[in-house]
């Protein structure tokens, strides 16, 4: 479960699927498409950080902005949260002021969208009310606290820390400072990192890795092409792919050396899928490079083909610079020989020596 | 910062090779072709063999063609099928 309608009453994000229909059984089930959530909340999170640099993404649809010593800079407490509802629009954000991440979270919970709550002082007083399902841990814990009747924030404020602590180990702890208003989570502001994506929709859907693997070698050759990507090193990169039906998966690959060119990064990217099991059929396929860096000291092979692909490479300058374009040089590779249908067996794949 | 160029989005590096072509066929009244235009001219031709493909059965558009090894009166071979979605021909 990753999230549901406000209607749908006591179902929580994180719960099981069988426990959230046992509860709701009217409940209309739609296929989460995390990837494009994904996307809209980055940019969302980008938004935010015009309006101030220190702003920490905690999982879709929650973030935590750092607005201290801002006031000046907006003319006061009110112009500044005005200027944060107004900088996400067309979402309605509710917004929650607090010293605290746990209780700016509840005040922004219970704030009306569009507009913004302050915790009072006392914090213990103003979490009593809460329900524990409130509590930034996992669906178990929470459901282990409702199994010894505790149900709101007040009743686990009310007990001591051991007892919770015996039974539930460090999230007990963790479940009884929260409850008193104690957030010992730090405040972690998102790094900026410069990061590039391309997507290509596959021409037919995919059930099998080789099809997966050109799609992808176009998309590493497309990217190292990119004026920002060249000439330098990546670290990572992430791959996304939509599958039918709406559905989506998304896999990060960390090289253990940065990589400087598609060849590289697609020989190991090749040896990171050969395990891949897609849940259904991919449509479309984006990769993103991450972690760019320059370039980095590394030893190389004297006697590889490298002249001979120099050569190449020099040859088809001067085609470009003749033809003033790109020129369409493709490379036949097979992609599902032992296909039925003939248009699946083989495609063009754009040659990049 | 993610910056995404979305706008390329397409097949565009990868191009499937083969794809089918719409062909005029005249067939007879099993729905067998019995000519072909090629070149504008028409061409008789005799079926050597037929056989049919049902596959991606999933999709809206799933494939289920009815395909037909010609044999040209100069001697070539080409392949049509029907597909049954359509009452097209095509060849690859």
């Amino acid at each position: 479960m990753v999230d549901a309608s406000p209607q749908a009453r006591g179902i929580t994000a994180g719960m099981p699927l069988a426990a959230a229909l046992s509860r709701c059984p009217g409940a209309v089930l739609l296929e989460a498409d995390l990837s494009l959530y994904q996307a809209a909340f980055d940019h969302l999170l980008d938004v935010l950080e015009t309006v101030s640099p220190l702003v920490e993404g905690e999982g879709l649809g929650l973030a935590y902005v750092d607005m201290d010593g801002l006031e000046e800079l907006y003319g006061g407490e009110e112009p500044m949260l005005e200027a944060l509802s107004r900088s996400v629009v067309p979402f309605q954000a509710n917004i929650g002021v607090g010293q605290a991440k746990f209780t700016a979270y509840l005040a922004a919970k219970s704030s009306r969208p569009g507009r913004w709550r302050k915790t009072s002082d006392d914090a213990a007083a103003f979490l009593r009310d809460f329900p524990v399902d409130v509590l930034p841990l996992p669906w178990q814990v929470v459901e282990r606290l409702r199994g010894f009747g505790l149900n709101t924030l007040g009743e686990v404020s009310r007990l001591s820390p051991g007892p919770l602590q015996a039974q539930l180990g460090p999230e007990g702890l963790q479940a009884w400072e929260l409850a008193n208003g104690i957030d010992r989570r730090p405040f972690l502001s998102r790094r900026s990192e410069e990061q590039i994506t391309e997507s290509l929709a596959l021409s037919s859907p995919a059930v099998t890795l080789e099809p997966i693997l050109v799609t992808a070698e176009a998309l590493l050759a497309r990217l190292f092409r990119h004026p920002k990507v060249s000439g330098k090193y990546v670290r990572a990169l992430s791959l996304e792919g939509k599958l039918s039906r709406g559905a989506s998966f998304t896999q990060r690959v960390a090289f253990r050396e940065a990589v400087g060119d598609a060849r590289g990064a697609y020989r190991l990217l090749k040896m990171r899928l050969v395990n891949l099991q897609l849940p259904g059929p991919l449509e479309e396929l984006s990769i993103t490079l991450m972690g760019l860096t320059g370039e980095t000291g590394r030893q190389v092979n004297l006697f590889t083909e490298v002249r001979k692909r120099d050569n190449l490479r020099e040859a088809l300058k001067q085609l470009e610079a003749r033809l003033g374009r790109r020129p369409p040089v493709f490379q036949v590779r097979e992609v599902e020989p032992w296909s039925r249908i003939p248009e699946r067996r083989r495609a063009l794949v754009e040659y990049v020596p | 910062m993610v910056q995404n160029t979305r706008a390329t989005k397409g097949a565009g590096g990868v191009r499937p090779l083969g794809l089918p072509r719409p062909i005029e066929v005249r067939s007879d009244e099993r729905g067998w072709p019995v000519a072909v235009k090629l070149n504008r001219r028409w061409v008789t031709v005799t079926v050597e063999d037929r056989w049919r493909i049902d596959d991606e059965w999933w999709r809206e558009e799933g494939v289920s063609r009815i395909y037909f090894q010609l044999a040209l009166v100069d001697g070539r071979t080409t392949a049509v099928y029907h597909s049954l979605a359509s009452i097209e021909w095509y060849c690859h």
